[in-house]
């Protein structure tokens, strides 16, 4: 862009290309600067409204089908290295401590849903039940389509609000949105939340979960 | 069978000229091609409906990262290895605007009669297309680098996440309608289509580039 080339035909042109170009990225900017809120309130006119989530969450398909939940004939598995492997029904779930807990929800992609309500047993409280062994440091959460998997230092899992939710603002989970049971980790970022868990696993280290061997970050801490 | 003077008089009326030289076809099709790719890909990404016909999200993501940093890689390398004298001198003219290009753009987007006869006399570009592609190259900047911010290993923070989105997808709408106008304007229009074998063989009848390009420094003068 540097050479003046002047055209011979046209002596007096002007830099009106470069003037456009840098109004444009500068324009840009500003949206990167504070636009975040602008394509959300966009979100909400008229027919592009049929295109956005209403509840602000979007799914993104790991496995070709989702598992099903309909009530009966659903276990969760804990297991690994624990004195007291469990096997535990819906039923035996819900008789569990309830916590009930505000997050906002937060993706790596860059979307959040602000004041999610989640109701469900603490991860706390069940490892407490099985009782990991001194050589556990890790526990792993298994989907029941045994595609998405992802993991927790035995630490972090034991935090007071990490739980296993089965409810999400006040009405049991849909399909889509991991019932029966999903993780939900509130200081990290979205993908580590494990939908659809059946199973959870005691072990020896941390394990490589779903999104983190597609190259996120297996320490999804939100910054 | 067409022969091809380049300044005779008497031109044959089939007679075609070199429009775009090598350097400047690929140049086009380096960022052309995989931004399509990189904007069917990015659609897909954002409605999950789009994504279940795929399957599955990871060969869609995949696909959309490769094109994506294809598209900013392979101009740079084509400007690396090219003719970069004419790459030079079309940036020149994109750059520069005279007062036709200003009147010009002024009746283009006012017009209300035909596009053919109005229109002051265009030099290699005229001001529409000058216009198009300084915004695609500010488009380009902003998509490549709120994208390289969402690519997964950055971990960056959540704000920083959140107005990337926002100007990725905000982009991605603004860049539709251009990609759009051009596509109709080199494809479909009549009266401009004959322009559109000078990205695939270079060559354009000398005739078509006459009444449309007068001014082209790089044309050969009038008979």
């Amino acid at each position: 862009m540097e050479s003046r080339r002047p055209a011979p035909q046209e002596p007096g042109r002007q830099h009106v290309g470069r003037r456009l170009f840098l109004g444009t990225v500068a324009a840009g900017a500003v949206v990167a600067a504070g636009g975040g809120k602008l394509l959300g309130s966009l979100g909400q006119l008229g027919p592009l409204k049929a295109f956005i989530p209403q509840d602000g969450f979007y799914f993104y398909t790991v496995a070709n089908s989702e598992p099903t939940f309909d009530g009966r004939n659903w276990e969760l598995h804990i297991e690994g290295l624990v004195d007291n492997p469990m096997t535990l029904t819906f039923q035996d779930l819900l008789a569990l401590p309830q916590a009930d807990q505000v997050h906002d929800y937060m993706c790596v992609t860059g979307w959040k849903v602000d004041r999610v309500r989640w109701q469900g047993p603490l991860v706390s409280q069940l490892l407490d039940m099985a009782r990991p062994k001194a050589s556990a440091r890790a526990v792993s959460f298994d989907s029941a389509d045994g595609i998405y998997v992802d993991s927790l230092t035995l630490d972090e899992a034991r935090r007071p609000n990490v739980l296993l939710a089965h409810r999400i603002n006040g009405a049991p989970l849909s399909q889509d949105r991991g019932a029966a049971l999903r993780l939900v980790i509130p200081f990290m970022f979205g993908y580590k939340g494990v939908k659809w868990v059946t199973r959870i696993r005691l072990t020896p280290s941390q394990e490589i979960g779903y999104w983190e061997q597609r190259g996120y970050d297996v320490n999804a801490y939100l910054k | 069978m067409t022969s091809t003077p380049t300044s005779s008089r008497g031109a044959a009326p089939d007679a075609t000229v070199e429009r775009f030289n090598r350097s400047e076809r690929w140049m086009h099709w380096a960022f052309a091609a995989p931004l399509l790719l990189a904007m069917a890909t990015g659609l897909s990404l954002f409605f999950p409906a789009a994504e279940k016909l795929f399957g599955s999200r990871e060969i869609i993501r995949v696909g959309h990262w490769i094109s994506g940093f294809a598209a900013i890689l392979l101009p740079l390398l084509v400007v690396a290895v090219g003719d970069r004298g004419r790459l030079r001198l079309d940036a020149a003219e994109i750059d520069l605007w005279s007062s036709g290009d200003r009147v010009w753009l002024r009746t283009w987007l006012s017009r209300r009669t035909g596009l053919e006869d109005e229109l002051p006399h265009a030099g290699r570009f005229n001001a529409g297309q000058k216009a198009n592609a300084v915004l695609t190259a500010a488009a380009l900047l902003w998509l490549g680098l709120t994208g390289v911010v969402l690519f997964p290993p950055l971990h960056p923070p959540f704000w920083l996440l959140e107005n990337s989105r926002t100007l990725h997808n905000l982009t991605w709408v603004l860049l539709l309608p251009l990609v759009a106008g051009h596509v109709f304007l080199s494809a479909v229009y009549g009266p401009t289509r004959p322009g559109l074998s000078g990205i695939f063989s270079g060559r354009v009848p000398l005739a078509w580039l006459r009444r449309h390009h007068p001014l082209d420094p790089v044309a050969p003068p009038p008979p």
